[in-house]
């Protein structure tokens, strides 16, 4: 059931038993408390649900007992006006405009319907509501009907009088019911206690039931409280999290294969390995008298075009076992040369171990940082975490360069080594080649190149200094030594600025940079005096009792069980060892 | 009320203090008195009133500051000692939590922030300073771009055709 809260916190309506006169206990009644001296009935707004549980049911009666001689009178509301606007300030005057208050007077032992009898109450009725009432008498059980309407062509029957057939008139107050503003049906209850004949048995009837629970807005300027959820469509909140499994696995991620097409085995193309001695051999056969452009085939427009390339490698290649003669393009030089045997090679620049200088948090991020230069490609920051060994794991940084012999490309490949398992953590892409030109275009390109690189290097060296990290100040970690303000650990790594070691190194210029992969690693230099664990301990998070400790100690939370002490001396203990410290 | 006063010779911070009892030269305890309490006077913060005969030995209120209470099971810091007259001695104290109360206190448990023995060094708790100066360290990889070579490419199969 959901219960309306108004204004008035106490027209809060609750089920409640009454107990009739004659003793029989009428439920599933809801009563308005209030100031009022007299209890009235009104509509119980239940939903049918509630109803169907309680045994009511549209149009059926409930017997509340048997008069005998002095009818009961459950329900007797003496001042009509009071009741008027205890009705009027629960529900607004605008929104009720149907309410049928019937007082019949009756003498003797027959059913009476005197309209005349009721006429002050129907005075009241449309003085207050407005409307026209219609008395008119029931032929068959001569219990007068009312309909009350608030308009002129629209009458809506309310249900019966009920009646007191005794000469000690009770004054039967049918409840009135609440006619929801703009429905297109009318949602209302009615209970209607009626006299059932002559007997004196009185019923309670529904005679009308529909469950849309009226809420109305307040016309006075109060504000509308609804009652029950408001966010009936959102989840109630509910325990959640934990229990994971805390394990996992990781999939092995080696360093890739090299590629398996070459554009070499294609026969479009060809590549060589020829020494100093035989290029200068080469260029004198290509100027000089040995090379017959007629012989040449004419899908050559120009024959410089055969010579799709002609580089500086930093690495020994792959070759076939037997040299072979140049053939350009498809005219034998005469002139012996290794053949490359592949178009990809890898060359691997060996591991190094990250070992722990400190086997604690100070070997990490943000503390230690780690920078990783890379011949041809430049110096790349890289996660220290990844790679630090700990005080149970021994970690190694491996590189691998993956080389396309035919466009000067290369990949180096960044993997962590623990064990005998490698896991490819980074891939960063340069140029390891430097190009000899063969014309005009060749060197045009090969400068071009070259200048993009230097101009990113110049702009990369204007941006070297860089912005300190942004590493979050740890609040109040600047301790105060003798006039002295000590900052965090953390504190002093924020100030300090990042600097970019080296810019873009690649193509010509990489190969005069260096040729060596290296690691710079800057540690913190810490400051620790003598007996620091005596006089301050060192982080735990451990749970322990105090007797399995010794030594400076100081807990996050501390349980006091079984100490006789008073309230003041707890406070003590426990500021002891949770705010201070104490010497175990 | 009996009291017994001793020489504390730990810092307050110590659960278990190293007290020692007052002997004379002989060895004879004579750090244990009678006491009698001032009116009102409060468990943990109390004042006692120590009386000395003429022919006795003078109160050594000066080779003592701390005190055990055998009746209440508590042990005292002396804060105050105030001669009243010859031979009347007002002794305040304040109780002394961690000493009194060490036993108990040994089977309580908690979650440990920090320890001189039992640490985490993996845990950052941000009390770490560190000297403006870094220690910087190069490693460097094994093997590396030793070799230079000439890689030409060209057209074609490599095979000389009739043209």
């Amino acid at each position: 059931m959901q219960h309306t809260r108004f204004k008035k916190s106490t027209y809060l309506m609750r089920p409640v038993n009454v107990v009739s006169q004659n003793g029989t206990t009428v439920t599933s009644y809801t009563e308005l408390p209030g100031s009022h001296v007299d209890k009235f009935w009104y509509a119980p707004i239940l939903d049918q649900a509630s109803f169907a549980l309680s045994g009511f049911a549209v149009g059926n009666s409930y017997d509340i007992g048997t008069s005998t001689g002095s009818p009961p009178n459950p329900i007797r509301i003496s001042n009509l006006n009071q009741t008027f606007d205890k009705i009027v300030d629960l529900f607004g005057q605008s929104k009720l405009y149907n309410a049928v208050l019937g007082r019949l007077k009756g003498t003797g032992s027959s059913l009476t319907a005197d309209a005349s009898r009721c006429q002050d109450l129907i005075n009241i009725i449309i003085n207050r509501f407005g409307g026209t009432v219609d008395l008119s008498a029931d032929g068959t059980t001569m219990q007068p009907q009312i309909f009350v309407s608030s308009t002129d062509s629209v009458y809506e029957y309310f249900g019966n009088l009920s009646i007191n057939h005794t000469s000690n008139a009770a004054e039967w107050i049918l409840p009135f019911y609440l006619n929801v503003a703009g429905q297109n049906t009318y949602s209302y209850y009615v209970l209607a206690l009626t006299a059932n004949g002559v007997s004196g048995t009185f019923k309670a009837t529904f005679l009308t039931g529909s469950l849309i629970l009226p809420y109305y807005p307040r016309d006075t300027g109060e504000v509308e409280v609804k009652g029950g959820d408001p966010y009936p469509n959102i989840p109630d909140s509910d325990t959640s999290g934990g229990g994971g499994s805390g394990t996992d696995t990781s999939d092995a991620n080696p360093v890739p294969m090299l590629p398996s097409v070459s554009a070499i085995g294609t026969g479009m193309c060809r590549l060589y390995n020829p020494t100093v001695a035989q290029l200068i051999d080469l260029g004198a056969w290509l100027w000089g008298s040995g090379l017959d452009l007629t012989q040449l085939k004419k899908i050559f427009a120009d024959p410089m075009d055969v010579i799709l390339g002609c580089s500086v490698f930093p690495v020994s290649m792959p070759t076939e076992s037997t040299p072979q003669t140049i053939i350009f393009g498809n005219i034998d030089s005469q002139i012996s040369s290794r053949v490359v045997s592949s178009q990809y090679m890898s060359y691997d620049l060996g591991q190094v171990d990250i070992t722990s200088y400190y086997n604690s948090y100070l070997d990490f991020a943000p503390y230690t940082k780690m920078q990783l230069f890379l011949p041809f490609i430049g110096m790349k920051t890289i996660n220290v975490d990844e790679f630090m060994s700990t005080a149970s794991v021994t970690k190694k940084i491996g590189v691998t360069y993956s080389i396309d012999l035919l466009s000067g490309a290369c990949v180096a490949h960044v993997y962590l080594n623990v064990g005998s398992t490698s896991t490819l953590l980074y891939e960063f892409g340069g140029t390891c080649n430097t190009q000899i030109p063969l014309n005009s275009r060749d060197y045009t390109a090969t400068v071009q190149s070259l200048l993009g690189i230097v101009g990113g290097s110049a702009a990369a060296g204007m941006a070297a200094f860089m912005l300190p990290e942004a590493i979050p100040a740890v609040v109040g970690a600047a301790g105060v030594v003798g006039g002295m303000v000590m900052n965090a650990a953390k504190n002093t790594i924020a100030s300090k600025p990042t600097v970019e070691h080296a810019g873009g190194i690649g193509g010509s210029t990489g190969i005069m940079g260096s040729r060596k992969a290296y690691l710079i690693i800057e540690r913190p230099n810490l400051c620790h005096p003598e007996n620091q664990e005596h006089f301050t301990g060192y982080p735990g998070f451990l749970y322990r009792t105090v007797n399995q400790l010794n030594g400076y100690t100081k807990f996050i939370n501390f349980e006091l069980q079984n100490i006789h002490a008073t309230e003041p001396e707890l406070e003590e203990i426990k500021e002891w060892f949770t705010v201070k410290g104490v010497l175990l | 009320m009996r009291i017994q006063f001793y020489k504390n010779n730990s810092d307050p911070e110590v659960l278990t203090k190293d007290i020692v009892l007052l002997r004379d030269g002989q060895g004879n305890i004579i750090g244990n008195y009678d006491g009698f309490l001032k009116e009102k006077s409060s468990i943990v913060s109390p004042s006692f009133l120590i009386e000395t005969t003429d022919t006795g030995e003078e109160f050594p209120w000066a080779r003592i500051n701390y005190f055990f209470v055998p009746l209440w099971g508590r042990y005292y810091y002396i804060t105050d000692v105030t001669v009243v007259r010859t031979h009347l001695y007002q002794i305040t104290g304040r109780v002394d939590v961690l000493m009194s109360f060490r036993t108990e206190l040994g089977a309580c448990s908690g979650i440990v922030a920090n320890n001189e023995n039992d640490w985490n060094m993996y845990l950052d708790d941000g009390s770490c300073r560190v000297y403006q100066n870094p220690h910087t360290f190069v490693k460097v990889f094994p093997n590396w771009f030793g070799n230079e070579q000439i890689a030409l490419a060209v057209a074609g199969a490599g095979s000389p055709t009739t043209p």
